[in-house]
């Protein structure tokens, strides 16, 4: 068994008759990581995913595990966990019966079922029917099935999709904690909050093509944290802004100043030394969400933040 | 390969339908014992004597005709329900090497049809022990012919759940693999054998290779030898599975 697998895809397309859902995608995720794999619905992350675990043949390129392909791991199921789908169950079918089916499968004793059902917070729904379960639960036995095997890795498609603000604490905690012990986590999403607190890097892509691959932080940084300033002399703070290197000066429709490349207190200085009296003086961060829609929009809308977008990407 | 149909006996075993679906075939089997034996002693019948080696291997025969179908049932649903629920994803993940997964459900619905057929043939015995001895006939089980019926019973049923797993692995639609099934066993199937032209083709389809297998049959068609009918049979299980296994084996799991 490899102990620190991180995945690697390479030049990976697919289409689907005249649509092109990934194009010629290149990434990897680094052993011990939490990678964010974003993009809006659509943009072929599922297909991505399907792909790198052998559900979906690529039409060109290499999805790879520890440098092997996911069916070509000898016992994937305890290398690699995977949750893809929280309607893949049984209706009328236990939770319990369900991880059974699989422990049997793998060869773990049964009474794993009850351990990951514990671990997901399902062990007093454990012997009802899966066809009872709300979405949050169906979501927390996708889940269950994945850690079955104790994998080093784990590939997860929209984890928090439909579950209640306390599903979606709970799942980034249950991920934070696995990433802890050193763990690969591969996690998809459509929207960029849910993963801020919980990502090393990102990988965002739309319509099937790589957009951004790196660290959150870079990503945020790129954008710019911007110094949000208000004040009846914009001009005379402008003017003394003006003409320092890196610094970049905007306005936004409330006719704030937004002022890139410095911290508040530099912008302090500046305005009092230039005499200007401040109204409001605030650190605005990176806006990432604002960001994040660009990356993802097409490419007509995309294009002002394309140049963001290239200069991160490897 | 064990795990894979242990695994495969615990997802059959975590429903009800093969409950339901064995009491449905021992029921059926029941009705068409009764009937068989009731209508017997009626002139115009074509069946041989009850007290006759023959008669008794027709009522023997009966089994069959209560179990292959339902266990084909059984069998394309535990293939193509992997699909309707989308438990196919995990299983698949679980097993990426998806033809192993195929025949577990083979070796799995070929035992457990073997298990129906042997249930039917105990119905059988049940229902027709007591009731011929009412009429002084004995029910001998060692008799002419008799352990071969039921051996071709078992052997016919249980290649009838290998082309069940094969046409749910080709269509995937659970509702296409039962309805077509049907069609085929009750519609298409005996309207084709009674057209006396055909027949010399007609003996080869699986039903009447069936019938070949347990020397039985409820209508006055031709059958071939018993080793030609499980051939053919067995010949059917084998490219229907393969296709289906290939076919799963393809596909993308979207």
């Amino acid at each position: 068994m490899v102990s620190h697998p991180g995945i690697e895809v390479r030049g990976l397309s697919k289409d689907f008759g005249s649509v092109r859902a990934v194009d010629d995608l290149t990434f990897s995720v680094s052993p011990g990581t939490v990678t964010g794999f974003l993009g809006r619905n659509g943009a072929g992350k599922t297909t991505t995913l399907r792909m790198l675990l052998g559900l979906v043949r690529p039409d060109r390129g290499t999805a790879t595990i520890g440098g092997r392909a996911y069916r070509d791991l000898p016992a994937p199921p305890t290398q690699v966990g995977a949750a893809l789908d929280s309607s893949g169950f049984h209706p009328a079918r236990s939770g319990r019966a369900h991880l059974r089916v699989y422990c049997r499968v793998i060869g773990l004793p049964t009474h794993r079922a009850d351990e990951v059902l514990d671990l997901v917070g399902l062990s007093l729904a454990g012997s009802r029917r899966v066809g009872g379960y709300s979405l949050g639960m169906r979501q927390r036995l996708a889940l269950a099935v994945a850690l079955l095997g104790d994998p080093q890795v784990l590939v997860l498609d929209e984890p928090a999709n439909g579950l209640d603000p306390d599903g979606i604490v709970w799942i980034r905690r249950l991920l934070r904690d696995l990433a802890a012990k050193g763990r690969t986590v591969l996690v998809s999403s459509h929207v960029l909050t849910e993963m801020q607190q919980l990502v090393d890097r990102v990988v965002i892509i739309e319509g099937g093509r790589l957009r951004y691959d790196g660290a959150l932080s870079d990503l945020a940084g790129r954008q710019g944290a911007v110094v949000e300033v208000r004040t009846r002399q914009a001009i005379e703070l402008r003017a003394a802004l003006s003409g320092r290197p890196g610094v970049t000066l905007d306005q936004d429709d409330t006719g704030r100043l937004l002022v890139g490349g410095l911290d508040p207190a530099a912008v302090g200085r500046v305005a009092f030394a230039a005499g200007v009296e401040l109204e409001w003086l605030a650190q605005r961060d990176g806006d990432l969400e604002r960001l994040f829609f660009y990356l993802t929009a097409g490419t007509a809308s995309g294009r002002r933040l394309s140049d963001a977008a290239e200069a991160g990407t490897r | 390969m064990i795990r894979l149909v242990h695994g495969e006996f615990t997802k059959l075993r975590s429903t009800r339908l093969w409950l339901w679906l064995l009491a449905a075939t021992m029921g059926l089997t029941a009705l068409f014992a009764s009937l068989n034996i009731a209508f017997n002693n009626d002139p115009d019948t074509l069946a041989p004597p009850l007290a006759t080696a023959a008669g008794q291997r027709l009522l023997f025969g009966t089994a069959a005709g209560g179990s292959q179908t339902l266990v084909a049932v059984l069998a394309a649903i535990g293939m193509a329900g992997e699909y309707r629920h989308r438990t196919a994803t995990t299983t698949f993940l679980i097993t990426p090497r998806r033809a192993g997964v195929v025949v577990a459900k083979l070796i799995t619905y070929a035992l457990v049809g073997a298990t129906y057929a042997a249930a039917s043939i105990a119905v059988v015995i049940a229902i027709g022990e007591p009731w011929l001895s009412a009429r002084g006939i004995d029910l001998t089980l060692n008799r002419s012919g008799i352990p071969a019926t039921m051996a071709g019973v078992v052997a016919a049923v249980a290649a009838f759940a290998l082309l069940g797993v094969g046409l749910g692995a080709l269509l995937r639609d659970q509702v296409a693999a039962v309805v077509g099934l049907l069609v085929y066993l009750f519609v298409a199937e005996p309207i084709v054998t009674r057209i006396p032209a055909l027949q010399d083709w007609t003996v080869f389809l699986p039903g009447p290779s069936a019938s070949a297998l347990t020397q039985i049959t409820l209508t006055d068609q031709d059958f071939l030898q018993p080793w030609q009918g499980g051939v053919v049979l067995a010949g059917y299980a084998l490219v229907v599975a393969s296709a289906g296994a290939w076919r799963t084996n393809r596909l993308d799991l979207t």
